[in-house]
């Protein structure tokens, strides 16, 4: 059955990146309504086939163990495979990722083709840097996407588009060229024949490295990849970006791309560096608990949505930081269901605020109040979006919330109290945001143009109806993804390292 | 018995068709003045030609009693940037430059003689071949003579690179004096390692490596670079970048590999000193220059500057490593350069469109717009800009990555730590340029001519940046 699953794959890997070049080798004969029908083909290939293979594909499957496959070193293309760590994130790219090629379609832009095209180039490389193998193809795929980002904001952002853009540019290189000294030097100091993720496993779990260098190495990892995940202090680049970007390219950023740190320190450092993580593991908390608290109340004070809606997804990495801490099955498990739950709902909510500014051209909360009248559905996606990003039940991320608050309980329970008045906090700006903007009487400023708000188009409904499906299902039935994360933390290859 | 004859002339096949190749492009142009793309054609073929013969004769072979080395990737490196450079003076003829073929000639002979430079296994050798190139490169970089800012340039260039060639004058009789007691030849390579007990070899060897510090535009002798970039016609400063700026690389590599440090540990130490100094001094200034720096060819010179500074970093890795890591050393060196080559080579052709000989005050601005007027020119901005700025994956990562591997092997922890801040910093120039390309245009910018004959070349130029790195992923 491996070589099924291997194809369909390599298919969805590879599906954006045909598009793309498609789309620039014919591209004057290409029609703009050609380069979105191709866009939304491809990511819907990305989708199925992370969907295919998270229904079918069973945990004893060769390819679901720990990335058994070697990163073949005759070949020049990239080898990929998944495991219960990439699978999820891969499915949430795919998800994520035609949502946002639907979503696209409602933008009023110039020049489509060349928006799906950087769109595309996005994709594929999210796509594969979840199903590479090879380290520093997972590092060059993440990396597809900074100029993409940077091109769509420069052209088609909202205003401060141009400087969060250069902000955005800096910060991710800093944090990207920070974290590829700690992945050199895990690579020279294990000794391991090549950056294959394998590899380096084999080659720790025979010698590991010694504690005073996985203390360093972690260091570096922490700080680098932290800044890519908005970890405080460098978080200042996140909120500005996904404001301004184009809304396909913040939610791609926001939902998936912003996962690629977390997702490092998971199937690499957590693994290679175990002393390493136990030695940074406080610092570690303390920051998260920075995102959460103070992150948390800097939201609170937002006026602008968009601006709410950013901030908010800053605050939640704390969550997912605080699960790697605590260094336990459950914990680190259970934040990699946040980060699913969490890549889908904030991707509907910077879709969903986007939609409101559009229709009453306003970015201040306070001034469109009254929305719920005029566009029932579009509130209730909203308030849908609200309750999963507060993590209550029936959705995904309250799985991920709960287990990082249990495990965290055994980690230190200071810390689990800290961290809970983030749900308030989180409650409290959600709720009131909801309220301002769909409840109550439209402001006097407003309602003359209150009866023009229309509610939202098929075209919108469908990408988020995706996302909250795809909310709602793991949340009824979370096993879905444990399942796979748990053959990943009993693999025989990962036990060996965790208990040296 | 030793004659004319007897030596390997076929070893030094490529550099002789190269000069015989300009000699005929100068006779013929007197008889047919009006066949630039002739003579154009003509150069080319000479130029892979000397390649085809390099390849074949000149591998390996260590020729006239061991002055001359093998040429090795070098010789086609140089080949190709001449060739590159041609056109880039085809296109800058085109546009209403100085007609002429003589800038073929020249330039293929400033080619042989710094292919010549590399090869020398002998310091004096390597200067004369030095001169014989940089006296080239007066004559190019005045080819613009009408404009007071290209002879400006000349001027300017004249005067440095005399400064630079009496120290490595002095340098060499320094070292050459030191060898007189034991009758010991320390001009070759190969004794180097012997001299390294006396004081004035040393004194020598510093003063012959500040001259190559003068040639690849490090600190502290890189302050030639932006004006003479600037006053430059573009052609000439596309090959001062790469071509003359790759010469010295190569050749500061190999005098510091031919210094073997083993008996003499406390040189050692103070050399890596000297040489990490030297190296996180020119990326800071090569990148704190380009921040605040608007001209584009003002910038490229920077940008050449902070990527000296890249590539002293690998030198200094080599020298602390010595002869354990010679394979990866050279792997890393000319991929990097072949990187840089292509970057370089892409922008300096969007950059030899725009209308007007004298580009010299061609701002960043003047390319808002670009995006509209031509596509193959934008996606070579895109490309190759964020090659210089190191995003995978374009090779200008894989380069970097290399170089950040071969400083942790030799660890050379504080140097990665300003490396990775240059670059951060560079991001900032690089990408306002990239912005800029995108921008809307205001009415007021440089004229842009898009040339269909070169849209080939910077098709696959670009497209070499883009994939030339991934061929190496698979180490």
């Amino acid at each position: 059955m491996h070589d099924i699953f291997g194809i369909i794959l390599n298919a969805g890997v590879y599906a954006p990146f045909v598009a793309a070049i498609i789309m620039i080798a014919f591209w004057q004969f290409i029609s703009n309504g050609l380069a979105k029908f191709l866009s939304v083909l491809s990511a819907l290939i990305l989708a199925t086939s992370g969907v295919v293979i998270w229904a079918f594909a069973s945990v004893n499957d060769s390819m679901l163990q720990y990335l058994l496959a070697e990163s073949s070193v005759d070949s020049i293309l990239p080898t990929f495979a998944l495991n219960g760590v990439s699978l999820p994130m891969y499915l949430l790219a795919g998800l994520v990722g035609l949502a946002a090629t639907l979503q696209a379609s409602n933008a009023k832009i110039k020049n489509v083709k060349l928006f799906y095209f950087l769109l595309m180039i996005m994709l594929g490389g999210l796509a594969g840097a979840f199903a590479s193998v090879n380290v520093v193809w997972i590092y060059a795929f993440h990396e597809f996407a900074l100029v993409p980002t940077f091109i769509a904001m420069v052209l088609w952002g909202s205003a401060g588009g141009r400087l969060a853009a250069m902000q955005m540019a800096i910060y991710l290189t800093i944090g990207a060229l920070v974290s590829l000294i700690g992945i050199i030097a895990i690579y020279s100091q294990s000794g391991a024949e090549s950056f294959g993720l394998r590899e380096i496993l084999i080659a720790v779990s025979s010698a590991p490295l010694s504690a005073q260098w996985q203390y360093v190495i972690f260091g570096l990892l922490l700080f680098g990849l932290g800044t890519l995940v908005s970890l405080f202090p460098f978080y200042s680049w996140a909120p500005r970006t996904y404001a301004t970007a184009p809304t396909a390219f913040a939610m791609l950023h926001a939902g998936v791309l912003k996962k690629f740190g977390l997702y490092l320190l998971i199937q690499l450092a957590l693994v290679a560096l175990p002393l390493g993580v136990s030695a940074w593991s406080q610092t570690m908390a303390v920051l998260a608990l920075v995102n959460i608290v103070f992150i948390g109340l800097v939201t609170m004070a937002q006026r602008d949505l968009k601006m709410m809606v950013s901030y908010s997804s800053v605050a939640h990495m704390g969550v997912c930081f605080l699960g790697i801490a605590t260094m336990s099955i459950l914990g680190v498990g259970a934040s990699i269901i946040f980060m699913f739950g969490h890549g889908l709902s904030v991707a509907l909510m910077l879709m969903l605020s986007t939609a409101v500014v559009n229709r009453t051209g306003e970015w201040e909360m306070k001034k469109m109040s009254g929305l719920y009248k005029q566009t029932p559905v579009l509130a209730s996606f909203f308030l849908a979006g609200t309750f999963a990003s507060l993590g209550l039940p029936c959705f995904a991320n309250f799985w991920g919330e709960l287990g990082v608050f249990v495990a965290l309980w055994d980690f230190s329970p200071v810390v689990c109290a800290i961290a809970a008045t983030g749900i308030i906090i989180s409650a409290i700006y959600g709720l009131r945001a909801f309220a301002a903007v769909f409840m109550g009487e439209p402001s006097e400023t407003f309602a003359p143009r209150f009866s023009e708000v229309a509610d939202l188009t098929l075209k919108e409904k469908i990408p988020a109806l995706i996302l909250v499906v795809a909310l709602v299902f793991v949340g009824f039935y979370p096993k879905s993804i444990t399942a796979d994360i748990n053959s990943f933390f009993n693999a025989p290859s990962v036990q060996s390292t965790q208990t040296k | 018995m030793e004659n004319l004859i007897s030596f390997e002339w076929s070893s030094l096949l490529p550099e002789i068709t190269l000069f015989c190749g300009a000699i005929v492009i100068l006779i013929t142009e007197a008889f047919l003045p009006k066949r630039a793309v002739l003579i154009n054609v003509f150069s080319a073929a000479v130029a892979i030609l000397s390649v085809v013969l390099g390849v074949l004769f000149a591998r390996d072979t260590v020729a006239f009693n061991g002055t001359l080395g093998a040429s090795g990737g070098f010789g086609i490196f140089i080949t190709a940037c001449a060739l590159l450079s041609i056109l880039l003076g085809y296109g800058f003829s085109a546009k209403g430059g100085k007609k002429g073929c003589e800038f073929s000639a020249v330039l293929l002979i400033s080619a042989a003689a710094l292919s010549i430079f590399v090869r020398a296994q002998n310091l004096m050798l390597a200067f004369v071949a030095l001169e014989c190139a940089t006296i080239s490169l007066y004559a190019l970089s005045a080819w613009n003579p009408n404009k007071a800012t290209s002879l400006e340039a000349s001027a300017k260039y004249l005067v440095n690179a005399a400064v630079s060639g009496g120290l490595f004058l002095l340098g060499i009789a320094f070292i050459y004096g030191s060898g007189l007691e034991s009758k010991v030849d320390f001009l070759a390579y190969e004794n180097f390692t012997l001299g390294l007990g006396k004081v004035s070899f040393v004194l020598g060897i510093l003063l012959v490596v500040s001259a190559g510090l003068f040639k690849i535009s490090a600190f502290p002798f890189q302050f030639w670079s932006p004006d003479v970039y600037q006053g430059s016609p573009t052609p000439t400063s596309a090959f001062f970048a790469v071509g003359s700026k790759a010469a010295g690389v190569v050749f500061l590599a190999k005098v510091f590999m031919a210094l073997d440090f083993s008996a003499v540990p406390h040189l050692a130490d103070r050399g890596v000193l000297a040489a990490s100094v030297i190296a996180a001094l020119t990326i800071a200034v090569g990148n704190l220059g380009g921040l605040t720096q608007t001209n584009v060819k003002r910038l490229m010179a920077f940008s050449g500057i902070s990527n000296a500074g890249y590539l002293f970093v690998l030198l200094t890795a080599g020298l602390k490593l010595g002869s354990t890591s010679t394979n990866l050393f050279e792997i890393t060196l000319y991929f990097y350069l072949a990187a840089y080559m292509f970057a370089n080579y892409g922008i300096f052709f969007v950059i030899n469109q725009f209308d007007g000989t004298d580009d010299s005050n061609l701002n960043i601005s003047d390319f808002r717009g670009l995006i509209k007027k031509s596509k193959i020119s934008e996606a070579s901005m895109v490309v190759n800009l964020a090659s210089l700025a190191g995003i995978p994956p374009t090779a200008g990562f894989f380069g970097k990555l290399l170089i950040l591997m071969m400083a942790w092997y030799a660890q050379l922890y504080i140097l990665m730590a300003v490396m990775i801040l240059g670059s951060a910093a560079s991001i900032f120039y690089y990408f306002s340029w990239m912005r800029a390309t995108m921008d809307v245009p205001e009415g007021n910018e440089c004229k842009f001519e898009k040339m269909r004959s070169v849209a080939p070349t910077i098709l696959a130029l670009s497209l070499a940046t883009l994939l030339f790195g991934v061929s190496l992923i698979k180490m």
